[in-house]
């Protein structure tokens, strides 16, 4: 007897019942398993292998683990118990600091830093949790970014404890390649307590604090106490993911712990997808890497910096997709615009000279990895909150419910919108 | 997830096995043996022994076989008693002998990092234009026994852990023969101890000396900030009429030698100290105005600045609102730029700051060779940054063509030590020794035009006034 | 007008001037006067806030992005020699195009969406802007001049107020008794506040509540633009610098005035100017803790929304 599990964390997650009726009892042949576990496998292979492969790379290659953990935590906020932070990067700071503070500064052994690490952590999330429980939604918002600011301007520049604008060390416990390793694991316990914690009756009660606290609370559900868990294990992860990060860094230093980072935080979780940790993962990587990649991949350095061809190229497909759009939805301005834009294309990259055009276009500056990243980045955030809301997870979850062993399915995962919190306040 | 548990154990064991193994060099030996000759080896692999970049507490289990796949690359740089505390893989294993990274029969490449971004930027396009114009004349001339220098510069955000993070990259990555650091004391600071850690030597204007002053390969060419304080007292007492005196210092560890000989320097002159109090990193609307308040309010009339360009603007644009316009004086290597002079004034007035380097208005004087160069291999005017860049470059190439044609790190750092005077007619002389490697005794003083929005030159290589 | 004064509203009256008589006896009259005077900036910021939250109940997070957009405009412009007022006054279009943009490609496509969501868009639009004016224009701080040259305008308490000051402080006053007297006497206003509150409803009327949205978004940027240009040249800017410096003070207070009321953002934004000085001049918090003004506001913030969450001058509804 099989048993049918519609069951997803995500409720906005849409789920095509009848094909899941249809589709029971289906099983892969031997085929499609070897297919199956050969996709497994080259994944496993890249990840472990890359710091192999990338040798000069590796303090870049550790930075996505850490960044994955990171926003897995805030994923237990914002998914989870349905609370923004915009001020993460305290709860990622106060792990930072707590482990330069007691590796570099005290000269105690690695694990008890992020131990102490990731106690603080608990602890700051747990009080800045009890705030939350007065106030609500949009309003917490802003606490947590006065808090984030605080946390950067006051807490993170003490000199006695954080070494003011010289900042602390943190030093690598072990050579690079051990510590890729190292961070990897930590990301697996991560991943396994979140899973653990979704899978039990805490998890579900979150789940359902998230949606309708009032009705929650009907529900015999102790609103007060998971709202609190669910703060504190996001922040027991942000302080892993911190104090992991400053000994990556081995300088720890209160500049870096800006608004700009909390908000590339929330960037990496929303569009790695809601509620969706092989989505979230992965979109954290990318972040990660994102600077990286560009470098690694031959010819795109070349694309960003000739942006007197690359431009026109863009207006040009730009220009045409724009033209179908507008004869097949008759939206005349549409139409109209995108021929503009194509034309001035056609006629930039001709061999007939355009005076001030070309001359504004030679004028871009190159679209550096460092600025490239502060661009992507919200383009994507806002393709997702609008186009995308399942983001990279909606994505991947064909896939993933592939290698499960399910029939494979384009249309799997699609996820109905971004939802925070369903409270509409 | 099919099978978490079993994935997850192993994992985790892999995690604690590489935790408790591998510990290889935390044990904080300063690897200063690592720029040859100099006392005994005292590197224990992988030792809690010298805990002063903090030992993670060796269980003295460093022979433990891990199960990680990783660690078993990782033995070879380990077990080697490596002095770095920095884990990286290489560099101070080299045989003192010679470490010849960054040098190949036709390149030397060396790296700059420089705030291009972050709270006191420069413009990008100065540094790169500016830093390869010396090399490119030098080019013509024979070059360095023949090789080309390229130069590779780099962003620090004007963050340390920035700073750090891109020399690393330009060390393990670019394969640098050496770094150099454009500015920001804080972000020196952190990139010299990592330099030092891994071998490579690392050159920048005097800023501060805790935390430098013990590095075997670091060396400030140009006067410190505490060195600099006795002139400024002087041309304080002797050219400014002396008077109410006011600290405002950036409120950092770097800057503690700085301010504390300012103090001393102040009160062994005669000037009577007003206001001393500490600024934070980035000032902004709100501080500025308190600060510039509460310097009027002290009736200070000569007021000692150290802190980044933008600071210093804001407070003299703050001040100049409320009708208070002390004079600024401060050491330097960033605020007497024109582009500060560009952006701050009239409000920051008659400024003056003493420099390593002299400004555009006398630069035909002392090195004719400089604005050809500029317009021949970079085009158009020059400005001061790459004034900057060219002093330094050519003050490099003599210790590079001093230390030979088969050069490695370990005899550039011993070229310098030699006492040999390099002169640039740019940057003050330089003369160096094992035991001092802040090698200067002279500095230019700089004071802000407002009328041409740039700085001018108005003592040359002094020592005192 | 005096029957509309509650207890709350005497009390808090009354609190305030304790407060301001006990600045006074203490040597703190000079942070006083700095923090109202730099707190009406942050005023003119929350004005913007307040309307798009009263419209629609979104917390813009682009409204300094406004600004910032309008004052590189302004200075792009100068920079080509063109005088002051129509450089300004195409810094000012530039910034309401900008907020068309905004509205037509982010806030249309999640009208339904959770007011969370279009938080989290607002902050990408905010992101967006700052990554490309970072990628077009360096990291380089740039300057403006002000619209009103001259320095000695007022002198109160020994600190001088310039005429760029005054001309800000009249700009927030008239804006701000504009918008109060848009809300409350006029068909549009009304139906603004309509159409945030019942859209169905607006809609059956016939009152187009997307034209409605636009003529906010517009108007919002409008005001965000002007903060830009006014604010702008005290010091120099680089990107995102309007944003880091003033979002985060405006929407302080925007929550401590109450996000529902004009008055409240004009009042909040002096409040926490003067916590913000106060906790520059180092008279409250020992030495050994740095960063006081950003711990007073937290401290305000979290005080506000605790005991009395519809703001100061809000209303319970």
């Amino acid at each position: 007897m099989t048993t049918i599990d519609l069951r997803s964390e995500d409720p906005t997650e849409v789920i095509d019942v009848p094909r899941v009726l249809a589709d029971r009892g289906w099983v892969p042949s031997a085929r499609g398993w070897l297919a199956r576990f050969a996709v497994v496998f080259a994944v496993v292979f890249v990840v472990l292998g890359a710091p192999f492969y990338l040798h000069t790379r590796q303090v870049d290659l550790a930075a996505a683990p850490i960044y994955a953990i990171i926003a897995l935590s805030l994923n237990v906020l914002i998914g989870y118990t349905g609370t923004i932070s915009l001020g993460h990067q305290a709860f990622v700071g106060i792990g930072a600091f707590t482990t330069a503070y007691v590796v570099g500064q005290h000269h105690q052994p690695f694990l008890l830093g992020i131990v102490i690490a990731a106690a603080l952590g608990g602890f700051q999330a747990l009080i800045l949790g009890g705030l939350a429980l007065r106030i609500s939604g949009l309003y917490f918002a802003l606490i947590t970014l006065s808090y984030g600011v605080l946390a950067q301007e006051s807490l993170f520049n003490i000199k006695s404890l954080t070494g003011g604008g010289a900042g602390a060390t943190a030093p690598m416990p072990t050579p690079i390649r051990t510590y890729y390793f190292i961070c990897l694991g930590f990301l697996a316990l991560v991943l396994y307590a979140d899973w653990r914690l979704m899978r039990s009756k805490g998890g579900r009660a979150l789940l359902a604090l998230r949606e309708n606290p009032r009705v929650a609370a009907t529900f015999g559900i102790n609103v007060k106490l998971y709202t609190l868990v669910g703060f504190m294990v996001s922040g027991v992860f942000a302080g892993i993911g911190g104090a992991l990060l400053a000994h990556r860094d081995e300088v720890v230093n209160s500049v870096g712990f800006d608004f700009q980072l909390a908000l590339l935080f929330v960037l990496m979780t929303v569009v790695g997808g809601l509620r969706n940790r092989t989505g979230i993962v992965i979109s954290a990587s990318l972040f990660a890497l994102l600077k990286m990649l560009v470098q690694e991949v031959p010819g795109f350095q070349r694309t960003l910096a000739r942006w007197d061809l690359t431009l026109p190229v863009l207006f040009l497909l730009g220009g045409i997709a724009a033209v179908a759009y507008g004869v097949h939805k008759r939206n005349r301005i549409v139409l109209a615009v995108g021929a503009l834009a194509g034309l001035l294309a056609v006629l930039v990259l001709s061999p007939v000279r355009v005076p001030y055009l070309e001359d504004r276009l030679a004028e871009i500056p190159v679209l550096t990895p460092e600025r490239a990243s502060g661009v992507v980045g919200p383009v994507l955030l806002l393709v997702v909150l609008t186009r995308l809301p399942g983001g990279i997870g909606q994505l991947v979850k064909p896939i993933q419910l592939w290698v499960s062993g399910r029939r494979f399915d384009w249309a799997a995962g699609r996820v109905k919108e971004v939802v925070i919190t369903d409270v509409r306040a | 997830m099919r099978r978490p548990r079993v994935l997850v154990t192993l994992l985790v064991l892999m995690m604690i096995a590489a935790a408790c193994g591998q510990k290889a060099g935390v044990g904080g030996a300063t690897s200063n043996d690592a720029f040859g000759a100099g006392g005994a080896s005292n590197v224990q692999a992988g030792g809690a022994a010298n805990g002063d970049t903090g030992g993670t507490g060796a269980t003295g289990v460093a022979d433990t076989a891990t199960t990680a796949p990783g660690a078993t690359g990782a033995t070879g740089t380990g077990a080697a008693g490596s002095a770095t505390s920095a884990g990286t893989s290489h560099a101070a294993t080299a045989t003192p002998a010679g470490d010849r990274t960054g040098i190949t029969d036709t390149t030397i490449t060396i790296g700059v990092h420089a705030p291009i971004s972050g709270a006191a930027p420069f413009p990008q396009s100065s540094f790169q234009k500016g830093s390869p114009v010396y090399w490119d004349f030098l080019q013509t001339k024979g070059g360095v026994f023949g090789r080309m220098v390229k130069v590779i510069i780099m962003d620090d955000e004007y963050n340390p852990a920035s700073a750090k993070r891109v020399c690393q990259q330009m060390v393990e990555q670019n394969h640098v023969f050496l770094l150099i650091g454009g500015g920001g004391a804080d972000q020196i600071t952190a990139c010299a101890q990592y330099a030092n850690s891994v071998g490579v030597p690392y050159l920048s204007a005097g800023v501060n000396e805790n935390g430098l002053r013990n590095l075997r390969g670091y060396f400030a060419f140009s006067m410190s900030y505490p060195a600099q304080s006795p002139l400024l007292v002087q041309w304080a007492t002797k050219k400014l009429g002396g008077g109410k005196f006011a600290i405002a210092v950036e409120d950092t560890p770097s800057f503690a030698d700085a301010h504390a000989s300012i103090v001393s320097a102040a009160k062994a002159g005669g000037l009577q100290i007003v206001y001393d109090k500490s600024i934070p990193k980035t000032v902004q609307q709100t501080d500025a105005l308190s600060i510039a308040n509460g310097l009027r309010a002290s009736g200070a009339q000569i007021v000692y600045i150290l802190a980044s360009p933008q600071s210093f603007v804001n407070i003299a644009a703050a001040a100049a609102g409320q009708a208070y316009n002390p004079h600024w004086i401060g050491p330097g290597i960033t605020s007497g730029l024109n582009l500060v002079a560009q952006v701050g004034c009239p409000a920051i007035g008659a400024a003056n700051f003493l420099s390593p380097f002299p400004e555009l208005d006398v630069i035909d004087k002392l090195d004719p060779d400089f604005v050809p160069a500029y317009q021949k291999y970079a085009g158009g005017t020059p400005d001061d940054i790459s004034l900057a860049l060219w002093g330094l470059n050519k003050g490099l190439a003599q210790v590079f063509l001093a230390a030979g044609k088969d050069m490695t790190r370990q005899s550039f750092v011993q070229t310098l030590e030699s006492g040999k005077r390099f002169t640039t007619n740019v940057y003050p002389a330089g003369q160096f020794s094992p035991t001092n490697h802040f090698g200067s005794t002279q500095a230019h003083m700089l004071q802000a035009d407002c009328s041409s929005r740039t700085y001018k030159t108005v003592a040359q290589f002094a020592s005192g006034f | 007008m005096l029957e509309r004064l509650g207890v709350s509203h005497l009390t808090g009256t009354a609190i305030g001037a304790a407060v301001v008589l006990f600045l006074f006896a203490t040597g703190h009259k000079e942070d006083l006067v700095i923090g109202v005077i730099t707190g009406l900036a942050y005023s003119l910021i929350a004005l913007g806030l307040v309307l798009i939250y009263k419209s629609s109940g979104i917390f813009n997070f682009a409204q300094a992005e406004f600004g910032s957009v309008a004052v590189f405009v302004l200075y792009l412009l100068r920079q080509n020699d063109m005088p002051y007022v129509p450089a300004a006054l195409l810094a000012l279009i530039a910034a309401v195009v900008l907020g068309l943009v905004v509205e037509r490609a982010v806030v249309r496509p999640l009208f339904d969406a959770p007011r969370v969501t279009l938080l989290v868009a607002t902050a990408g639009v905010a992101l967006l802007s700052i990554g490309v004016t970072f990628w077009l224009n360096d990291a380089q701080g740039r300057t403006v001049d002000p619209a009103i040259h001259g320095n000695q305008a007022l002198r109160l308490f020994d600190i001088i107020i310039s005429w760029q000051r005054v001309l800000i402080v009249v700009v927030v006053l008239v804006i701000g008794a504009t918008l109060a007297l848009f809300f409350r006497r006029t068909t549009l206003g009304l139906a603004v506040l309509a159409s945030s509150q019942e859209p169905t409803a607006t809609e059956l009327v016939g009152i187009s509540v997307k034209r409605l949205s636009t003529l906010v978004w517009g108007l919002a940027a409008l005001l965000g633009g002007l903060a830009g240009v006014l604010v702008g040249p005290f010091e120099p800017f680089g990107p995102g610098g309007m944003t880091l410096k003033l979002l985060i003070p405006g929407f302080t207070a925007a929550v401590i005035g109450g996000m529902g009321s004009l008055q409240g953002a004009v009042l909040g934004g002096m409040i926490v100017g003067v916590g913000q000085s106060l906790g520059a001049s180092g008279g409250l918090l020992p030495e050994s803790v740095p960063g006081g003004g950003a711990v007073i506001t937290f401290v305000l913030l979290a005080a506000i929304l605790a005991i009395r969450p519809q703001g100061l001058l809000g209303r319970t509804t």
